[in-house]
């Protein structure tokens, strides 16, 4: 059997060829426009210069063939695909536990099991992490303080919430966190 | 046309069927430690060549009609879910929005919460997680990285530096 390099194949070659955009373009949008401290966006920006590029090379080397509709649904899968990825890689970095765990322990151990919670972040400690995380959620508008107790904030927070309970109990995955 | 991407469709919405129903039968039996991402792609590559090999023997409809798009296609369905997947269990904001859900009044005070869901909790399941995956070594009492966790920490702090973050987690 002879392999075509053209049609459904070749839009998602180049679409993993092109996968190096997001990160480039990521980067440099991080770095020129480090005041923004708008990481998530800028990771979205990434992605679409990758899906547009994308789109480009494919039009370009496929042109308007018989096979457009599955070209673009293997493409923009393949596109989808790595920018999720990305992303999923880029959260681990970002605001990942357990790496930050592990690079804690690289730069300054070996530590006990108390020192990895109290030199969390470096040196941090455990607190800041959750009282980070909370003011996440607090931002997002899912959790509001009222009088010393956080609260749950909306409709929205309390699906979200119960989503995930109901999605570990079906799945028998313990509490989670 | 319009049948092939039919076809691919149909395979992957199917593969992404029989998936999640071998899934969630299996993580009813399994042990929690067992309960990897790594099996779940394991079942995922199952499920879809269970998927493209029964399509062609019962359906006359060979591979190469629809492999490089019904392939993609699951591919980014089963990355979406393990996105949900990883993001539910794992996360910290999701199990503290859980536990208001589940609070009286919804209402937890932060002492409330530490009792609920220990800080220590948090550290020591995932610390045991990595020493179990290799990534640790415990020795007398005291964790250090492993051959591996030296290099991943490597990786992460030069990413760090190339996205100009200066704290992270």
């Amino acid at each position: 059997m002879i392999i075509e390099l053209k049609g459904p194949l070749l839009a998602m070659l180049l679409a993993i060829l092109l996968v190096p955009l997001v990160p480039l373009v990521h980067m440099v949008l991080m770095r020129g426009f480090r005041h923004r401290q708008s990481p998530f966006g800028f990771l979205v920006g990434g992605c679409l210069v990758y899906g547009l590029a994308w789109l480009g090379a494919d039009l370009c080397l496929n042109g308007f063939s018989p096979d457009f509709g599955l070209e673009m649904i293997a493409g923009f899968s393949t596109v989808a695909f790595f920018s999720l990825g990305y992303a999923e890689v880029f959260s681990m970095v970002c605001r990942g536990f357990s790496l930050r765990i592990l690079i804690d322990i690289f730069l300054n151990g070996p530590f006990t099991m108390n020192q990895v919670v109290s030199n969390y972040g470096e040196g941090r400690g455990v607190d800041w992490m959750i009282k980070k995380r909370i003011s996440g959620i607090e931002s997002m508008g899912l959790v509001k303080w009222e009088d010393s107790r956080l609260a749950i904030a909306s409709s929205r927070a309390r699906l979200l919430g119960r989503l995930g309970l109901w999605f570990k109990g079906i799945l028998k995955l313990g509490l989670g966190g | 046309m319009e049948s092939s991407v039919f076809d691919a469709i149909v395979v992957s919405m199917a593969s992404g069927a029989l998936f999640l129903t071998l899934h969630l039968v299996l993580w009813q039996w399994l042990a929690p430690e067992r309960k990897a991402v790594f099996l779940i792609v394991g079942v995922a590559v199952v499920s879809y060549g269970l998927m493209v090999a029964g399509s062609w023997m019962f359906l006359n409809l060979p591979p190469q009609m629809h492999l490089w798009t019904s392939g993609p296609l699951f591919m980014l369905l089963l990355m979406g879910y393990l996105h949900l997947y990883v993001g539910i269990e794992r996360s910290v904001s999701v199990r503290i929005l859980g536990e208001l859900v589940r609070a009286e009044e919804n209402r937890l005070t932060l002492e409330n919460l530490h009792e609920i869901y220990p800080y220590d909790y948090m550290i020591r399941h995932r610390v045991d997680l990595m020493v179990e995956t290799n990534w640790l070594i415990e020795s007398d009492e005291k964790y250090s990285c492993a051959a591996k966790g030296e290099s991943l920490s490597r990786v992460a702090i030069f990413l760090k530096k190339c996205y100009g973050m200066e704290l992270t987690g």
